[in-house]
């Protein structure tokens, strides 16, 4: 029984021993495997990283192929490494020999990568001009070697063949499978690598030439030798080309004539490495600021280097048109007071010498002029300061109650004789239940009604009619309707949006005048329609008109809206409203 | 007598200037813009224009403008009368000026009207050596 345990126990001890050595040598075995495949993985890696590292976004297929030919020799054994890239116009065919062959051995190499590539893409490749750059170890004809081991694997990149990797050697059966798969899988992967690159690199020049094309400002880009590679249809507008093909230099150059040196800017600014940025060219009826910049890349190592230059026309037209608008205006403005001014001067001259008989009439019609021409100016002036206000958001609104009906009855009756002198019939109509007392700037409204009412009657004919109306818009009720009820007879729409139906009073001030064109209407209050208009209107009629841009202030101040609706031909109608509460 | 005619928009420059002028000398007409003082050189045959430039209606560069179209070779002369501001466009716009007759310049502002009333003389004294 003892012995049959002794037995059995050895057994054991036997088994597992042998099972130990088995496995360790098992072990040894799998972690050969495993250094191998880790060092394969290494190099596959390294390679990659190399590529990242070297290649950046250069996209350049023949660097690619050299980096990993390059480094191939510290996994795999060969007398040559050589590649053949397919070009438009020629076949390269590089070699690196690690030992000296004769030439019948490149020949051979090169004959059996020219087959391959015509097995591959099934084309002849015999007519081709095939470029050989040689590299390493010397020819030498007395060595009588011939090609004995020897592989190929295709370049693909994004799905074509674009050239092909080979390995050889002067010893046979040198190549397993092993290594021909390594060498696919890297060689496989890069060009991978290289087709997701190129497709990120495409997708972003597709956004940039996207960006590019719709940009408003002209754009176009040159190499070093002003050879244009980017150019936007705004650009070629610019010169006036739009419908040209080929854009050159050249095309420009001529086209800016002797209004801007491009070819001398692009130098200067490519030369000291600069950005210029031109005065105000116009170019057809458009002005212009043009930009040249350097186009610079900045390697890894940090070093600039200028790729060519930009040149930018940015569209300044509108910027001149309003600052032409703003020198109107105020050159309009001022000649409004040096107008008076001088008149208030030469009175005084005269009275200063006292050539003037003070009991005489040209005497009181002097001071009259004095006082008239003072008061123009002060009313001027008060306008400026309002329009400054408004400006700086400074305008203020006193409320205080006021009965609006007494207000109106006051600036209709003021207005009355002006309307009688020019044969306009002037009227108030006041609707039922407005409220006795509103709180608002009573100076203000005052001002705003003067502004419409003066401006109504300006703009009517003889015999002509302007009402005044004021009517409670009640919460819920059609504000049309009770327009219409109130006296409103143009029959146009009011356009009042912003009430939502909260209590407030409107006043309408209607003629049945010239109306306003429709592409004056948009805008009518905005300030740079306004200027631009203002400038015009003083062409036609005496004043500044800046009394809608304040009347507008005074409005909004009060939480209210303004607006205007015409036809032409018809009449005009201002609005504006007053909330209640 | 001489006949001269303002066209100027401001009442009291024309006011003043024309009860200024020696009514034994000059007879004075106006015109409150260059439309009306077309129909004016018409109607009356001036001798000398007194020319403001910013008018409502027609202001003075479209007034000369206009004066260039009709033929004729003898021109009225014409003296304008601006402000500063208008003098910048004077110089630029001078071949207009001197084709449609103008003999000088009256700087408003500057100029009181015993200097406007010397110009006048000296502008009609100057026609005469002339012709």
């Amino acid at each position: 029984m003892e012995f049959f345990l002794i037995i059995a126990l050895a057994i054991i001890a036997l088994s597992s021993w042998l099972y130990v050595l088995r496995k360790d040598s098992l072990f040894r075995f799998d972690l050969t495997k495993k250094k191998e495949e880790m060092d394969h993985k290494m190099y596959e890696l390294a390679i990659l990283k190399e590529l990242g590292d070297r290649v950046g976004y250069s996209l350049d297929v023949k660097q690619i192929v050299d980096i990993i030919t390059g480094s191939l020799h510290q996994f795999i054994e060969y007398s040559a490494v050589s590649y053949m890239l397919l070009e438009p116009e020629k076949v390269i065919f590089r070699v690196h020999l690690e030992k000296s062959v004769n030439r019948k051995f490149v020949n051979d190499i090169r004959n059996r990568m020219l087959g391959s590539l015509s097995a591959l893409l099934d084309r002849d490749f015999k007519e081709d001009h095939v470029e050989e750059i040689l590299s390493g170890a010397i020819i030498i004809d007395e060595v009588e070697e011939p090609v004995r081991s020897f592989f190929n694997i295709p370049i693909v990149i994004g799905g074509k063949v674009e050239g092909i990797l080979t390995v050889a050697h002067t010893q046979a059966g040198l190549y397993k499978e092993d290594e021909m798969t390594i060498l696919y899988k890297i060689t496989n992967q890069a060009s991978q690598a290289v087709t997701r690159l190129q497709e990120v690199v495409e997708a972003e020049q597709k956004k940039l030439n996207a960006m590019v094309e719709s940009m408003t400002d002209g754009v176009f880009m040159t190499d070093l030798d002003y050879r244009i590679g980017v150019i936007n249809p705004a650009a070629q507008k610019a010169i006036g080309l739009q419908d040209k093909d080929d854009i050159t230099i050249f095309d420009f150059i001529d086209n800016l004539g002797g209004k801007f040196d491009i070819r001398g800017r692009l130098e200067e600014s490519l030369k000291l490495n600069k950005t210029y940025a031109s005065e105000r060219v116009l170019l057809g009826d458009r002005f212009f600021q043009i930009f040249v910049s350097p186009v610079k890349s900045i390697s890894e190592i940090g070093k600039e280097a200028i790729l060519g230059g930009v040149v930018i026309f940015h569209d300044v037209t509108t910027e001149v048109e309003l600052e032409k608008i703003r020198k109107d205006f105020t050159s309009m403005l001022v000649h409004e007071l040096r107008s008076p001014l001088d008149g208030i001067k030469k009175i005084s001259s005269l009275l200063v010498k006292k050539t003037l008989d003070p009991n005489s009439e040209r005497y009181d019609e002097y001071i009259k002029m004095v006082y008239q021409n003072s008061s123009n100016m002060l009313d001027l002036v008060t306008d400026i300061l309002d329009v400054a206000k408004l400006e700086s958001e400074n305008f203020e609104v006193n409320k205080e109650p006021v009965d609006i009906k007494d207000l109106a009855e006051e600036r209709v009756s003021f207005y009355d004789v002006s309307a009688k002198n020019s044969n306009i019939k002037l009227s108030l109509m006041l609707s039922e239940g407005i409220p006795d007392n509103i709180l608002v700037d009573s100076e203000g409204i005052k001002h705003a009604l003067n502004n419409l009412i003066s401006n109504a009657l300006k703009f009517t004919r003889e015999s002509g009619e302007v009402k005044v109306i004021v009517f409670p818009h009640r919460e819920g009720e059609d504000l049309q309707v009770e327009a219409r009820n109130a006296g409103y007879s143009l029959g146009e729409y009011i356009p009042i949006e912003k009430l939502a139906g909260k209590p407030a009073l409107i006043v309408l001030i209607s003629d049945n005048g010239f109306g306003i064109k429709e592409s004056e209407m948009k805008n009518l209050f905005g300030k740079f329609k306004q200027l631009k208009q203002n400038a015009e209107v003083l062409k036609k009629q005496k004043g500044t008109g800046l009394g809608l841009v304040i009347t507008k202030g005074i409005v909004e101040g009060h939480g209210g809206e303004i607006g205007a609706v015409s036809k032409e031909g018809e009449g005009t109608t201002f609005f504006f409203t007053l909330p209640l509460i | 007598m001489k006949k001269i005619l303002i066209i100027d928009d401001s009442e009291t420059f024309v006011k003043i200037l024309s009860d200024y002028l020696p009514e034994d000398r000059y007879m004075v007409l106006s015109a409150e813009n260059g439309k009306v003082g077309l129909q004016k050189i018409k109607e009356e045959k001036p001798d000398l224009i007194i020319l403001d430039m910013l008018m409502p209606e027609m202001g003075g560069w479209d007034f000369l403008q206009e004066i260039n179209k009709e033929d004729g070779e003898s021109r009225t002369p014409i003296l304008i009368a601006s402000q500063t501001s208008e003098m910048d466009k004077v110089s630029k716009e001078i071949e207009l000026s001197v084709q449609a007759g103008v003999k000088g310049y009256i700087v408003k502002a500057d100029e009181s009207l015993e200097s406007i009333l010397r110009k006048i003389d000296k502008t009609f004294e100057e026609e005469e050596k002339g012709e």
